[in-house]
């Protein structure tokens, strides 16, 4: 179906050679040249206009909760693509890397979303 | 498929398919019969078969326009130009998905669009107008009223995914949309006049007529909480320039008045809903302000709802620019990490 899966040094190729439109202006918001990772309870998810978020706590050194949220794509597009609200499991643990806002908040725009199952969520935009 | 001959034209529309050269057949059946002089800047229109090859695979439908009981074109249904955002999921249960791969399985093939046009304003309002640009970030400004989750006002919201409902005495266009809340309008074409009491407000007061196969309606009592169009393209540098989710952008399109006026023109052509409209601003313009035409393709999904939070656009966090952080060709893509595809 998706034949360059099987590929993923193609599939960089690919991407890279082509323009990619994200939704809106992102880097007004993110840095494209950061990466950040976090492990943490995926607490919840809003399914809203004009980005999805979701929710992690994460646990710092001294065991305080933070709440991290990180951005996806357009709901109604993604779900017509086939990417649906269902595939964010609450309550289990998820390690999410995302590119950091830009302002310093505990907020990112989402890239991976890997479960303790070891199944992942990539999202390439 | 390409109509090359002017054959089928009244002469008043043959300027405008020698300009839009890749107007289908389709089209010049329309334009010949609406015999309309050219609405819009030069440029190749898009058609419903490149569409629909390029981005659905799928083989040209030229389906007839359809007519409801009392004569006048069927408007009713869903139109929107899919985003290009694919999804896959592999049999171990991961999930893929990404942005403009249908376009990399068509081997770059993009269709054409008009330039984009830009709105006749007053030396004054202009220099508003690129002052609100020059503060933006790339394609990006908070100061949007769509950051607020204001409805997006007319024409902007008739750019986006529609449904329209139609009756014989009421036409309601439903606003599926990709930013803010869902939203609605009602077209009045039982013949009444706009009413003489209305209040300005975000979407205004329609009222509609038939013109031959076309929908005019005619758009009063706007209020000026709402831009003419988005901020994406004003400033887009060259790597960007690509039609966003085959949007075509205007330049400089954003504030208006009270006095805003809009005709608007939707045309059911096959499985493709053309839309048109007319903006005039005598407080701000110097002459009407034509709006590059869009075509919206007929679709089978359903409706979804969509809404906009007080937080959902981010607007807090939305930097403004300074010169070393101009957006540089390439920063809008947002790889994921090296090892996720292991």
């Amino acid at each position: 179906m998706r034949k360059f899966r099987a590929a993923p040094a193609l599939l960089g190729l690919l991407v890279a050679a082509i323009p990619v439109l994200a939704h809106h202006g992102i880097t007004s918001e993110f840095d494209p040249t950061k990466d950040i990772t976090v492990t943490g309870v995926l607490t919840r998810v809003e399914w809203t206009n004009p980005h999805i978020y979701w929710y992690v706590d994460v646990k710092d050194e001294s065991g305080n909760v933070q709440t991290w949220r990180f951005q996806g794509g357009p709901p109604s597009m993604l779900h017509r693509a086939g990417f649906y609200k269902s595939d964010f499991k609450i309550g289990e643990v998820v390690t999410v890397s995302a590119k950091p806002a830009k302002d310093g908040a505990k907020l990112g725009f989402g890239t991976l979303i890997k479960y303790a199952d070891g199944h992942k969520i990539v999202m390439d935009h | 498929m390409h109509l090359r001959s002017s054959k089928c034209l009244a002469p008043s529309t043959r300027s405008l398919v020698m300009l839009w050269s890749g107007a289908i057949s389709l089209f010049c059946v329309a334009a010949a019969a609406q015999n309309r002089a050219p609405a819009a800047k030069p440029g190749r229109v898009v058609t419903n078969e490149e569409l629909q090859k390029v981005y659905l695979g799928l083989p040209a439908a030229k389906l007839p326009t359809p007519r409801s009981s009392d004569g006048h074109p069927d408007l009713s249904g869903f139109y929107f130009n899919p985003l290009d955002i694919t999804v896959t999921r592999s049999a171990d249960g991961n999930i893929y998905y990404g942005f403009g791969e249908t376009r990399a399985a068509t081997k770059g093939a993009v269709p054409q669009y008009p330039d984009p046009t830009e709105p006749p304003y007053k030396p004054e309002y202009l220099a508003k107008v690129k002052a609100i640009v020059d503060n933006q970030y790339g394609p990006t400004t908070p100061d949007d009223p769509n950051f607020d989750c204001k409805p997006s006002g007319v024409p902007r919201a008739s750019t986006g995914p529609l449904q329209i409902v139609q009756t014989p005495r009421l036409i309601v266009i439903l606003y599926e949309s990709n930013f803010i809340s869902q939203n609605f309008r009602l077209i009045y074409t039982d013949g009444r006049p706009h009413p003489k009491d209305m209040e300005t407000t975000y979407m205004g007061d329609s009222v509609g007529h038939w013109e031959g196969d076309t929908l005019v309606v005619d758009v009063a009592g706007l209020n000026d909480e709402t831009w003419l169009g988005g901020a994406q393209g004003h400033t887009e540098p060259a790597a960007f320039g690509e039609p966003f989710n085959h949007q075509i952008t205007e330049r400089f399109a954003l504030i208006h008045s009270e006095q805003e006026h809009v005709v608007e023109r939707y045309t059911r052509l096959g499985n493709m809903l053309l839309y048109e409209a007319t903006v005039d601003d005598p407080v701000m313009f110097t002459k009407p302000w034509v709006l590059t035409p869009r075509h919206l393709l007929v679709r089978k999904e359903r409706f979804l709802e969509t809404f906009c939070t007080p937080t959902s656009t981010d607007k807090i966090h939305i930097q403004r620019p300074t010169e070393s952080d101009r957006p540089q060709p390439g920063d809008e893509i947002f790889h994921p990490p090296a090892d996720a595809a292991k």
